[in-house]
């Protein structure tokens, strides 16, 4: 049986930095990662990007090449599937039945497309976009496409109508919402999102959901739950995105809607650490368990965990943030920017300007922020953040689109 | 489009810090690491507002933090040191 004193599941960013932050701490310690994709690790924030759609994009994407693992002398077991934990013997079964032993694992296996099950859904041209083999499914039918459809509010469906429309292809967004985004924007900011998607041609049909999917083998329409038909000859379908947990059912891993952790990214178990999009861990900043599906969140929990299983002990502290761009407009989101009941909101900006920030506030602090237009303020509020501000006394300030928010950093 | 930044923090091996502005997508990776660094203009693209507010390590750790390697970090012989 193969033994490495480092064992990482997951060849995403956060694996990658943690096996590349452990090979900086432990110059000869054996480390191997298990990866469910073929390749070596790349950019997953570029597959929503306009640049990867062109001739030549896939290029840009790589942040290691096969040789970097040879290099590095790192065991790269691509292509294979973790299928089960024995945390007693500290043993992981792959999909092809081969195990190996582990001193230290991290399981840092991301998170994926929610499996979208209606009738048709399995037709071709209906897409989800989380992997490479997706975005070039993708890529391959943006060159012939006309009509197109896509589902659901959110960062990625933004980006696709962004891509889509560039592409000429004409787009209808399917919203089961009242609004874009609901109820992660308020109503005023998702018009400034929606004002941008039908002002650069994309339908948008609200209070609307897809009950069928017509054609033969391929997609060639949707049928909607109110009788509506919407031509199209491809769909791109962002409803979420899920933890697959299945593979640990037995191994005493305490779960929720991820792996649990605490603020130095342990689990329950000795000798496990959980980093990215599937860890739910005690957020040192929000004071919360939270599970950020972030690209920052991941690559930075991978460099804390790298340390942590090779050297120092290391608490994860980091305000992470997200940023997008399309059709003129930038949308950020910074923190914790889930609507729960035990926060109010301050919002600055005005519709006529085009440019509006939502700060979430829970117990006198500011948590999160929704950004949209606004970009020079989100290191401002990051700050904000980080130092615990206190709202008191300062929302009229804060609610003054005008204020500069340097003024209240010290 | 590549904007140069020069750094003359006493006692730092970064003479330079550079931006690729074509690979730059605003994913605001670098203001989270190195807020006193780095902001969005804009055009939704990251400037060094000053070169010299981050130690080495967290200039090294807000490059290493985007995801198209649009910060280019220069030693002071003139190396590229990341990516």
């Amino acid at each position: 049986m193969k033994k490495f004193k480092y064992l990482i599941i997951g060849g995403g960013v956060s694996g990658t930095t943690a096996a590349e932050t452990v090979r900086q701490n432990d110059k000869s310690g054996s480390i191997a990662i298990v990866s469910e994709e073929p390749y070596p690790a790349y950019s997953r924030v570029m597959l929503s990007k306009h640049d990867f759609y062109l001739p030549e994009g896939e290029n840009k994407i790589w942040l290691k090449t096969p040789d970097w693992y040879i290099k590095e002398n790192i065991g790269f077991f691509s292509g294979k599937k973790a299928v089960n934990l024995d945390a007693n013997k500290k043993i992981v079964r792959l999909d092809g039945g081969e195990e190996i032993e582990y001193d230290k694992l991290l399981i840092a296996t991301g998170n994926c497309a929610k499996k979208w099950v209606i009738p048709g859904s399995d037709k071709n041209n209906v897409f989800s976009l989380r992997v490479l083999d997706d975005a070039r499914a993708i890529k391959e039918k943006i060159k012939t496409a006309k009509k197109a459809v896509a589902v659901g509010g959110g960062f990625i469906s933004f980006e696709m109508c962004d891509l889509l429309r560039q592409f000429n292809i004409e787009t209808t967004l399917i919203l089961r919402e009242s609004y874009y985004w609901e109820p992660i924007l308020d109503k005023n900011e998702a018009v400034l999102v929606e004002n941008a998607l039908i002002t650069n041609g994309v339908k948008i049909l609200k209070n609307s959901e897809v009950s069928e999917i017509m054609g033969g083998d391929s997609v060639a329409g949707v049928i909607l739950k109110n009788g509506i038909q919407i031509n199209c000859d491809m769909i791109i379908a962002g409803i979420g995105a899920t933890c697959s947990l299945d593979w640990l059912g037995n191994s005493g891993i305490k779960t929720n809607k991820g792996i649990l952790a605490n603020e130095y990214l342990e689990t329950n178990l000795s000798d496990i650490w959980t980093t990215g999009d599937v860890a739910e861990f005690n957020d040192l900043i929000l004071e919360e368990i939270v599970q950020l599906g972030n690209w920052l969140n991941s690559q930075q929990q991978g460099r804390v965990a790298g340390i942590n299983m090779a050297s120092n002990k290391t608490p994860f502290r980091l305000v992470s943030s997200y940023s997008t761009t399309g059709f003129g407009i930038t949308i950020s989101f910074v923190g914790d920017v889930r609507p729960e009941a035990d926060r109010t909101i301050i919002s600055r900006g005005s519709l006529e300007s085009r440019s509006w920030a939502r700060l979430l506030v829970k117990d006198g602090e500011i948590i999160g922020a929704t950004i949209i237009n606004r970009t020079p303020e989100l290191s401002l509020i990051s700050k904000l953040i980080s130092a615990d501000f206190k709202v008191s006394g300062h929302e009229n300030e804060l609610t003054d689109p005008g204020f500069d928010l340097k003024k209240l950093i010290i | 489009m590549r904007q140069e930044y020069v750094r003359t923090k006493e006692g730092s091996n970064i003479s330079k810090v550079i931006i690729d502005r074509d690979l730059c997508i605003g994913a605001a990776s670098c203001i989270a690491v190195s807020a006193t660094t780095f902001k969005l203009d804009d055009e939704n693209k990251a400037v060094v507002m000053d070169p010299d507010a981050a130690s080495d390590e967290e200039l090294i750790m807000a490059a290493e933090s985007c995801p198209t390697k649009a910060i280019i970090l220069v030693d002071k012989l003139g190396k590229q040191i990341y990516p």
